[in-house]
């Protein structure tokens, strides 16, 4: 029994030592409260080749119960919900290890989710940037969507708004709108590295912008808030050759674009209506679209097929009589060709850019491996030579609350 | 069966897919039928050899079969390829954790950590670590299969076109991976003599369904990893089921994003029950080797052994990779696949039985 007590002993000193000298050496711990977190990232370009980092931090103290300051009657000024850290470095880790001498916490990313290029940064090629953005263990691949801005990103996430004032998380409310239009691209950071693994496709991005605000009136009349000068905005897409940029798709090649890629889960469209006067809007509600390759005579061709559209009509402006079926068939004739004009209207975008966003050389490697394996060493070249067409289908399925539209006496 | 899965799937998952992906590309789905059938005759060859001599274990018998000094040479490789297996799980477990999660943790501590458990869990004995395996195993698919739902939204079909690309050599080579890992279910010859005497004639049965378990849940992470990410980008992650974990997203519902950590606390209990089994296995083994009459003496000086040996066997994680699609799957094949087949083919050759007295369960 002297034995085991001794031995219990000397387990309980081992205990403590064990315990007690691993107190001081806790390698990783991280505090909720001691973290950075890090809600949107913009990459410029510096001069002399380097990179400018821009990240921005919410100050979570602004959020919890609308801020102090706004309640205290009297304040002059709400605390700003969001500080801008911006960097430079060789490399995209060199700005962010930078950043560390001016940000008060250790600068998180897990919960980042915008990757912003600045266009000059992207015309120059992004590859050695996104690499890091691959490699990071704190990044998350599909929580975080790739961006392309016109704008100096300083501008961008600096525009000011009263509601949703940090401006990297308007830019995330905005891009869950995306469905109401479809006219602009959302990619996710792995989408975006999928595209530019998979032979024949190119990639392409968002792109946001800080517009002149079309609301702000001439003559400013309210003193404490009025709108803002400037709006972030989402619109249209950024095409890639390679990780190089190579340019801009207007809403409506984006719309296009999203057909054939097969990503349409909305938007408007609008037709001229079957009565001669006015116009027709038609609410997508959902779609699909493929491409289909084709090889006849040493020519290559590629449809792009858009088929179970299914639409409601939202607005017509001129009255429609929609008890006669032949009227919804030739709405819906007219949808489908609008829908063509667009498909078109991108392939002729990405044609011009040579920049295959559309997945066109995709499509022949997928169905036509063998001929794909002859033309892929020259398809830069081949691309822009390929006819594509397209040929869509549309029902229209509901048409709100009423058949016929207002009666106006005669 | 329960214990067969486990023991297997939680470092298939970790390396599995996107070796297969590498090779086999687009066409990984068909990889995993082919190893799966590899695995299963395995299997089926390794419970054959352990149900002709339920009351023991391979060390004990093959020196009868083999003849005593190719028996013993044979037995040893059993032991080594029971602690290797061991090894190996410690340092893939303590890469990932250092890459994803404990950055700056020294390795060293992550294996201590982790092979002091599985210490304390040997000295307990194999019922407890059954039993506690049944909680965490079906917790561990039921979170798989939760990633995979997650996301099946986002699987492209159309990343599994073309099939067949460059013909079925990639895809034969693609199976060669997983279809090793399957055939870990040979362990069976060193747990035979614990399992119940009722029990045994349904091991074939048991061990079969696990290995189709297995299959199942492996194929659902192969095609979940090349539908979302293409099959390039399948094949150049690290860890591809972790970068599963972390990709799901439900815009609507948020919560669900970033729980990749509820997911790392089922792998990591995974782990630990696969190195308890092998290193168990292997403490067993050795014993038995050196006809002792108790494993337990020697749980402490294998333990700090394996330990050395998994820190000292690989580089980095780069060799560790390579090193499990390239020479694992053959190391380990040639134990379970060509020397459990072969002593099998020899004791039914000579036709060797049993010693009486000693069949039968425990």
């Amino acid at each position: 029994m002297a034995g085991n007590r001794i031995a219990r002993f000397c387990l309980f000193i081992i205990a403590l030592l064990v315990i007690g000298g691993s107190m001081g050496g806790c390698w990783d711990k991280r505090e909720a409260e001691d973290m950075g977190y890090v809600r949107a990232t913009a990459l410029n370009s510096a001069p002399s080749g380097k990179v400018l980092l821009l990240a921005q931090v919410p100050n979570p103290a602004t959020f919890a119960g609308g801020g102090m300051a706004a309640i205290t009657p009297g304040a002059s000024q709400d605390a700003k919900a969001y500080r801008n850290f911006e960097a430079e470095g060789s490399t995209v880790f060199e700005a962010i290890r930078q950043l560390a001498i001016q940000a008060p916490r250790r600068l998180f990313w897990a919960q980042n989710t915008l990757i912003i290029f600045s266009e000059g940064l992207a015309r120059q090629g992004i590859e050695g940037h996104l690499d890091f953005f691959e490699r990071s263990v704190e990044i998350r691949r599909r929580l975080n969507h790739v961006l392309v801005t016109p704008n100096d990103p300083r501008v961008l996430l600096d525009v000011p708004a009263p509601h949703e004032t940090v401006p990297g998380g308007r830019i995330e409310r905005i891009i869950m709108q995306e469905q109401q239009t479809s006219r602009f691209a959302v990619v996710s950071l792995s989408a975006f590295l999928r595209m530019l693994a998979t032979e024949g496709q190119d990639a392409y991005c968002g792109v946001v912008r800080a517009q002149k605000n079309p609301a702000r009136p001439a003559l400013v009349q309210q003193v404490n808030a009025p709108e803002p000068a400037l709006t972030i905005e989402m619109s249209g897409a950024a095409a890639f050759r390679g990780t190089r940029f190579a340019g801009y798709l207007t809403e409506r090649e984006t719309q296009g674009l999203l057909w054939a890629r097969n990503e349409i889960r909305g938007g408007p469209v609008t037709v001229p209506s079957p009565s001669g006067t006015g116009r027709v809007t038609l609410d997508i509600l959902r779609g699909k679209g493929r491409i289909i390759p084709a090889i006849q005579d040493g020519r290559l061709l590629a449809t792009v097929e858009i088929t179970d559209v299914v639409a409601e009509l939202v607005q017509s402006e001129a009255p429609l009589d929609l008890t006669r079926s032949e009227v919804l068939r030739t709405l819906e004739h007219a949808l489908a060709r609008e829908i063509e004009r667009e498909v078109i209207a991108a392939a002729n975008k990405s044609q011009a850019l040579g920049a295959d966003v559309l997945g066109v050389g995709a499509a022949f490697h997928r169905k036509l491996p063998r001929e794909w394996r002859e033309i892929k060493e020259n398809w830069p070249e081949i691309f822009p030579t390929v006819e594509i067409t397209a040929s869509a289908e549309a029902t229209i399925r509901r048409m709100g609350f009423t058949l016929k539209g207002i009666t106006i006496k005669d | 069966m329960n214990y067969a899965i486990s023991i297997v799937l939680a470092t298939a998952i970790l390396f599995v897919p996107s070796i297969t992906a590498e090779h086999a590309r687009q066409d990984a789905w068909l990889s995993l039928p082919l190893a799966g059938a590899f695995g299963a005759l395995v299997t089926y060859i390794a419970v054959r050899l352990a149900l002709r001599f339920p009351g023991e274990t391979v060390v004990q018998y093959t020196p009868r079969v083999l003849g005593p000094v190719i028996g013993k040479l044979v037995g040893f490789i059993y032991v080594y390829y029971y602690l290797f297996v061991a090894y190996f799980v410690q340092r893939e477990f303590s890469e990932l954790m250092n890459a994803a999660y404990l950055e700056r943790t020294p390795m060293i501590v992550i294996i201590i950590v982790l092979t002091a458990l599985a210490v304390y869990l040997l000295y307990q004995g194999l019922e407890v670590l059954c039993r506690v395996n049944t909680v965490v195993l079906w917790s561990m698919i039921g979170a798989i299969f939760l990633i995979v739902m997650f996301g099946i939204k986002e699987v492209r079909l159309e990343e599994f076109l073309p099939v067949l690309d460059n013909g079925p050599g990639p895809v034969i080579l693609g199976a060669v991976a997983p279809g090793s890992w399957f055939g870990e279910t040979t362990v069976i010859l060193m747990l035979m003599p614990f399992i119940l005497a009722t029990d045994q004639p349904r091991m074939v049965k048991f061990n079969l369904l696990a290995v189709l378990i297995l299959f199942l849940v492996l194929q659902m992470i192969v095609v979940a990893a090349v539908g979302q990410f293409g099959a390039e980008q399948a094949a150049t992650k690290l860890f591809p089921t972790l970068a599963l974990a972390r990709h799901v997203d439900i815009p609507e519902l948020p919560i669900f994003s970033r729980q990749d950590a509820v997911f790392m606390v089922f792998w990591v209990a995974g782990m630990l029950f696969k190195l308890t089994t092998f290193f168990y296995a292997g403490t067993l083994a050795l014993a038995q080797w050196l006809n002792l009459k108790d494993y337990r003496p020697l749980i402490l000086p294998l333990a700090v052994v394996i330990t050395a040996l998994s820190f000292h066997a690989w580089i980095d994680i780069a060799e560790l990779k390579s090193f499990s699609g390239e020479v694992f799957p053959f190391a380990i094949s040639f134990v379970q696949f060509f020397l459990t087949g072969l002593i099998l083919a020899v004791a039914v050759f000579r036709g060797i039985r049993p010693q009486p007295g000693k069949g039968g369960g425990t």
